[in-house]
Formats: C-alpha cells, structure tokens, sequence
C-alpha cells in the first residue's frame, strides 16, 4: 500500500508541473523572447518525464530524456539563426 | 481496484487540457519560431495520453513516436531557417552550416586563455562520451541508439568547440562510412532479426539479440552524423 501511495504522489507531482509548466510556457513572464519560452518549456517535460517514471515505462523516459538533449540543440540553433538574421 | 485503470481518467484529462490549452496558443500566435516551440507542448501532451494506458503496447507506441517528433522539429526548424536566410538575404553570401553556432568563433582579444591548452576540455567530453556510448551499448534497441547517439553528439561538438576541426575532405570519407556502417546495421535489423524469427522460431532469443544490436547501432550512426556535419 505503501508504495502505491508513492506512485500516486509521483503521478500527481507530474500533473502539477505539466499544468502548470503549460500556463507558465504559454501565458508566463517574458514570453516574448524565445529563449526563455524554451528554458519555461523544459517544466512540462519534466512532469511527462515523472508520469512516465509512475507508469514504470523505464524505456520510454531513457529514451524521452536522450532525445530531449538532442531537440535542446535543434531549437536552441533555431533560436540563435532567428536572432542573427533579424538583427 | 487496478493503480493503472484508478489513474487512467485524471492522466487523459490533464493530457487533453494541456493539448486544448497548447492548440489555443498557437492559433493565437503570429511568429513562426514561437509556433515552433510550441509544437513542442502538443508532443509532450500525445505522450502523456499514450502513457496513460500503461501497458506494454503503450510503451512500444511511445518509443517511435519520440524518434519521429525529433525528427519533424529537425525538419521544420531547417525549412524555418532557410526561409528567414532567403527573406532576409543582405550580404550573407557563405552558405550555413547545420550546427554551426556552435563552434567557437575567436577567442575575445582582452582575455588571454589558450582554450586548447586546457586540460579539462580535452579529457573531460572524451569520458563523458565514452559513458554515455557505453551505457547506450548495454541498453540496445532504439534508447540505446538514442543515448549513443547523444554521447556521440557531445564529442564532436566538444571537438568543434575546441577549435580541433576535422578537415573537408576526411569529413566526407567519415560522413560515407559512417552512413554505410548505418546501411549494413539496417540490413542486419530487417534480414537476420526480422526474417529469422518467421523462419526459426525455436531460435528467437538469438535473432532478437540481433535485431536490437543492430537497431542500436543502426540508429547511434544515424543520429551520430547530425554532430559530424560541423567543421
């Protein structure tokens, strides 16, 4: 029963971030630079990351936390060429 | 009564109201690299209403979807790119390069530190890179590809920030191999693995151990060579 009690804390952690990463990415402070709407995007993903650690999908996050490593570098030079042409 | 079916409806509620809220912003927002990184909010709540079910299958559909956004957002940030470059065309002549910002440009002219004689930069990817490769080893199938390839990518940037370049000409002979290498792991995945189990079903055990090898470095290859297109 213990342990369940864990896994239902973690799921609900994980609802937490997500809802609120999403406003804050969506409607938060500073919004209008793209870079810290990104860092504000990496809240949600840290929620989907906790919900797939409740539902015991072990693959699903490793792969989850390597591909977001990977999607950082694509957006954050999307970011950087966006700012280097309009300047 | 069953954690999985207890938990279903709060997990496909908040994935929906996070889908719902996401789709409002975008439709609201007018500049293209913002819809970009929005699109990123939409995939996150397509995999937390997968997840939801919980099960085996759910896990399986979650593994390809996650390789397959990645490779979307690539796409669509170089089509995003390449279009700003032609609207904003004023004297950039030299063509980009994908990954390029981050090569280091030329040491600031106050600061006099020699980046290529610290010894942190030099040993500290290398170990980091070899964990990171190590452990994707050992994991197989399509994480462990991604967590190779991850490894791989840290090197060669790191060698890129370093100011340790590889020239054109060996670039091209590493990019065909490698791409090769990849070719041969996909054939390996699809005859041996595959084909073996409808042939041999008594064997299973080693044509999966085939097959996994096989995808995981298949795609280590494959998602290595993003790193490699930088000087």
């Amino acid at each position: 029963m213990n342990t369940m009690n864990l896994v239902v804390l973690t799921t609900y952690i994980g609802y937490f971030l997500l809802i609120i990463g999403v406003i804050g990415a969506i409607f938060g402070p500073m919004t209008n630079d793209p870079l810290k709407r990104l860092l504000n995007i990496e809240v949600p993903s840290m929620g989907v990351a906790l919900i797939f650690l409740a539902y015991n999908e072990t693959l699903a996050l490793m792969t989850y936390i390597a591909v977001n490593s990977v999607l950082m570098l694509v957006f954050v030079r999307a970011i950087i060429k966006n700012e280097e042409l309009e300047a | 009564m069953n954690i999985v079916s207890y938990l279903f409806n709060k997990t496909v509620i908040v994935g929906f109201i996070i889908g719902i809220l996401s789709l409002y912003a975008i439709s609201r927002q007018k500049s293209d690299l913002h819809m970009l990184l929005l699109s990123d909010l939409v995939e996150c709540a397509m995999l937390v209403v997968i997840a939801a079910v919980g099960t085996d299958l759910a896990e399986a559909l979650i593994l390809p979807g996650l390789v397959v956004g990645m490779a979307e957002l690539l796409a669509v940030s170089e089509v995003l790119v390449l279009r700003n470059e032609i609207k904003y065309k004023k004297k950039s002549n030299e063509k980009s390069k994908l990954l390029e910002e981050f090569i280091a440009k030329e040491t600031p002219p106050n600061i006099n530190i020699k980046f290529g004689k610290m010894e942190v930069l030099y040993s500290s990817p290398k170990f980091v890179a070899f964990i990171l490769v190590v452990y994707g080893a050992l994991l197989t199938g399509f994480t462990g590809g991604a967590v190779m390839a991850s490894g791989l990518l840290f090197y060669l940037l790191s060698l890129g920030a370093t100011g340790n370049g590889i020239s054109l000409n060996r670039l091209k002979n590493i990019w065909e191999s490698i791409s090769g290498f990849s070719g041969i792991m996909w054939a390996f995945w699809i005859l041996f693995g595959f084909i073996g189990f409808f042939l041999y079903p008594q064997k299973y055990l080693y044509f999966l151990l085939i097959a996994g090898c096989a995808l995981a470095l298949k795609v280590g290859s494959k998602l290595g060579l993003i790193g490699n297109i930088l000087k």
